[in-house]
């Protein structure tokens, strides 16, 4: 067995065989491991929704569960109650030895930590541990502990989320902007107060959140940014103020200024908030639009009038006989498609939003 | 004369193994790197939440479709049904002789719409845009049958996404692969492209759109290709990750920054291996340009797809993977050794080169002559041993993987199904690469003789229950 064919066909079995008994004892730990995570699930809801005498017996029973299945039941049941359940959940916690073992996980390396983050739900409310976590050194830990907040949690730790904001890491940015979302209204006072500030980090993201929130409360701010410098943010000050439904004179006039921007995308979405307010009083303007030199600000302004009804589709049938070869396309274009929308009046958003990028004329003229 | 080249050739053809097996080894090493780095990562499980935000960047999943009627409106439905809540699809009728388009004109109640797009990648012509009463992220384009790469470039024309998925649509996407596919894209604006794991599903029964139980194969070819597969993947593709040589991203499951596609012109009419030029062709405009292009593969992300499981199909189906990749290796001929091109052109490019094209010249080369010298006496028994010794040895590497894959990701359960495989890994050494070779050799002669066509694909569709 010394030859080499000998010592191949050893090594092959050997290996073959480490690997199908891998497999088995792999099988195997993962049934046991499913068995405990079910039993866990059941004898912590029973804990959890049962009177005070069955959750002391439950604890009881679960202290005798696997750590890891039992975390993961937490943790699952964690995401779906709030109120007096999470609390509860929060007590079978610490009677189990969780919170102990998450508080041992956030004194390792960051991989535990990160663990530890996902698991944070667990710890009481003013911990501070938690807000640690959040505020973690490595990217996703920070980027985890976020994403695991609540909506009346992430109120709470509002403040730092909107620091995360200004994060090195997309990553996290994404997460934060992910959690202020899930608070929806409740967010707007914070959001207001964040973007008041002149040094607000990440205030392009902010104002991302803001386009996502539709708010007439966001009105004044929005405003205070609409001579931004950044042709971003003046773009998402326009697709914000569209989202708001707010008509009042001064809107409209800002909306009628990015009209005329020098970049052509903050023009696009200028004509889209129009669209989307369907502001007749600036229906003419957006009909000269339809000559504008970017194909994508000719297709807002065709779609926005398109949304507008009767007068839109009027002034729309008139550009089919201009001068402009470009605007005749494009409202011949968009009537095609108005007489083709489906029921719910809705257009085809996804073709008619196609790209955002500037290009000469000549370049642009597809059909 | 003849002793001689006797003694030259074998010093010559031992030099070749031994490069080969020095770049291979430097693959799998850091392959095996890769998978510990991943293996420690936490599983993104809670990423999830966050790229399921409506923040996420807009994905248009690109589902080119030539003949597909019997299939094609319940794959657009399995694609529609994907958790990833920024998305739309594009179906690319690429001119099918048959019922496609009516079958989902029928299922999804479409309606055309005034085909409106920026054609900023020339194409055929479009005959109508469809879009569906029911299904607002549903797009359908008709277009004049100009192959798989024209379709697709159609569909990035008229694409609304930041991002495109191309997904063959006999491929079947786990429900939340887009969510993990995207995550190099939202952790590093740099990257490009990145690529997902393909995984074989031949006699795996389907169940509402994903895959009940994965089994092993019933036929052999079908088995050995899973070996071969898992391997490709595991290490051929996630070892090239932290050497930044990533060259190729399947076509049936890939997703791509769309700008960055548009700027190179799309996909390429005459390539037979569409997939890896585009790459190549990707990684080499950002080297010219001096911007900085990653290409990443995710081994999370699966998609399933069925292997052919004739001989005949299959070798049809390699000796054009063989033809597409002498194409992509003689097009961006300048970027071999060329140190302008970073590690994709002193690194990959040699590796696909040396390893991958010139490997079935040399084997074959060398069978012969260990065969004719055993039969002219030139070698003993004992010498050509050797030769089984080295295929057990490829063997046993490929149980190696299959332990890397049983410990990351326990694709399959049950003894039986490890036994199985551990059998196809032999037999994928002994019988199955033989083969390969010879059909790659014919591939290099059909390449030579300049011929482009891809051949028939017979595909059996998935198992449902």
């Amino acid at each position: 067995m010394t030859s080499p064919l000998g010592l191949a066909v050893a090594g092959a079995v050997s290996v073959a065989a480490f690997y199908v008994a891998l497999g088995v004892l792999h099988d195997a730990a993962v049934r046991r491991h499913q068995r405990s995570f079910e039993r866990a699930r059941v004898d912590l809801a029973e804990t959890v929704l049962g009177s005070e005498d069955a959750a002391a017996r439950g604890i009881a029973t679960l202290r005798h569960l696997p750590r890891r299945a039992l975390a993961q039941a937490l943790v699952g049941l964690a995401t779906d109650l709030g109120g007096n359940a999470r609390s509860r959940l929060r007590r079978v916690a610490d009677a189990t030895g969780v919170s102990r073992h998450i508080r041992r996980l956030a004194r390792g390396r960051w991989r535990r930590r990160a663990r530890a983050a996902q698991l944070q739900m667990l710890l009481p409310d003013d911990d501070p541990l938690r807000t640690a976590l959040v505020l973690d050194p490595h990217p996703v830990v920070r980027a985890r502990a976020v994403e695991t907040l609540g909506p009346e949690e992430t109120l709470d730790a509002a403040g730092h989320l909107f620091e995360l904001l200004g994060d090195d890491n997309p990553g996290v940015r994404l997460a934060a902007q992910q959690a202020l979302l899930r608070c929806d209204a409740r967010l707007i006072p914070h959001l207001i107060a964040h973007m008041d500030r002149e040094d607000a980090p990440g205030a392009l993201l902010g104002l991302e959140v803001a386009a996502n929130l539709p708010d007439p409360r966001l009105e004044a701010v929005l405003l205070r940014h609409a001579d931004d410098p950044d042709p971003s943010r003046r773009m998402l000050v326009a697709t914000a103020l569209g989202s708001t439904l707010s008509e009042t004179d001064q809107t409209l006039s800002v909306l009628s200024a990015l009209l005329d921007d020098h970049d052509s995308t903050v023009r696009a979405c200028a004509a889209g908030a129009i669209g989307r307010l369907a502001v007749v009083e600036l229906a003419p303007q957006l009909a000269a639009k339809l000559s504008d030199p970017a194909w994508v600000v000719r297709r807002e302004a065709g779609s926005s009038l398109a949304r507008m009804g009767p007068v839109g589709t009027m002034l729309l049938r008139v550009h089919l006989t201009d001068e402009d070869r470009f605007a005749r396309d494009m409202a011949r274009q968009i009537l095609d498609i108005v007489a083709t929308r489906d029921g719910s009046g809705t257009l085809a958003d996804g073709i008619i939003l196609s790209t955002v990028d500037e290009m000469p004329v000549e370049e642009v003229w597809a059909s | 004369m003849i002793g001689r080249l006797l003694d030259v050739i074998p010093a010559a053809l031992a030099a070749f193994i031994v490069l080969v097996l020095v770049m291979q080894a430097l693959v799998y090493l850091s392959a095996v790197i890769e998978l510990r780095r991943i293996r420690q990562r936490d599983r993104h499980q809670l990423w999830r939440r966050t790229l399921s935000s409506p923040l996420s960047p807009r994905i248009s999943v690109l589902v080119p479709a030539y003949g597909e009627e019997l299939t094609i409106a319940s794959n657009a439905a399995r694609i529609l049904a994907l958790t990833y809540p920024n998305l739309e699809v594009v179906v690319i009728n690429d001119g099918s002789d048959d019922a496609t388009l009516e079958r989902l004109v029928d299922r999804f109640q479409l309606v055309p719409v005034h085909p409106v797009f920026r054609q900023v990648v020339d194409t055929a012509d479009v005959q109508g845009i469809y879009r569906s009463e029911r299904e607002p992220r549903l797009v359908v384009v008709d277009k004049v049958n100009g192959g798989k790469a024209d379709a697709l470039n159609v569909g990035l024309n008229v694409a609304s996404g930041e991002l495109v998925c191309a997904i063959d649509a006999d491929t079947l996407v786990a429900p939340d692969a887009l969510q993990q596919l995207v995550a190099p894209f939202v952790s590093d604006p740099d990257t490009v492209a990145a690529g997902g794991n393909i995984r074989l599903a031949n006699d795996s029964v389907v169940r509402g759109g994903r895959i009940g139980e994965l089994v092993v194969p019933r036929s052999w070819i079908a088995g050995v290709q899973v070996v071969e597969y898992t391997r490709a993947f595991l290490v051929g593709r996630l070892g090239w990750n932290p050497l930044g040589g990533n060259l190729i991203i399947s076509g049936a499951f890939g997703l791509f920054r769309r700008s960055v596609l548009l700027d190179i012109g799309g996909y390429e009419h005459e390539s037979v291996g569409e997939d890896m030029e585009l790459v190549v062709r990707i990684r080499r405009h950002h080297y010219e340009i001096g911007r900085p292009a990653k290409v990443v593969f995710s081994p999370d992300p699966v998609a399933w797809t069925e292997c052919p499981e004739s001989l005949r199909t299959l070798a049809r189906q390699r000796n054009r993977w063989c033809r597409g990749l002498l194409d992509v290796l003689s097009r961006h001929r300048r970027m071999i050794f060329n140190p302008r091109y970073g590690t994709a052109g002193m690194l990959a490019m040699p590796y696909f080169l040396i390893v991958e094209a010139l490997a079935p010249i040399v084997e074959a080369l060398g069978l012969i002559i260990v065969f004719v010298g055993l039969a002219l006496g030139w070698y003993e028994l004992s010498e050509v041993a050797l030769i089984a010794a080295a295929s057990l040895a490829g063997a046993t590497v490929s149980m190696l993987v299959l332990v890397c894959d049983e410990l990351s990701f326990r694709s399959y359960s049950g003894a039986m199904s490890r036994l199985r495989f551990a059998f196809l890994a032999v037999v994928e050494q002994v019988v199955y690469r033989p083969l390969t070779t010879v059909w790659r050799l014919w591939g290099i002669k059909l390449y030579l003789q300049g011929r482009t066509e891809w051949g028939a694909q017979v595909r059996r569709g998935f198992r449902t229950g």
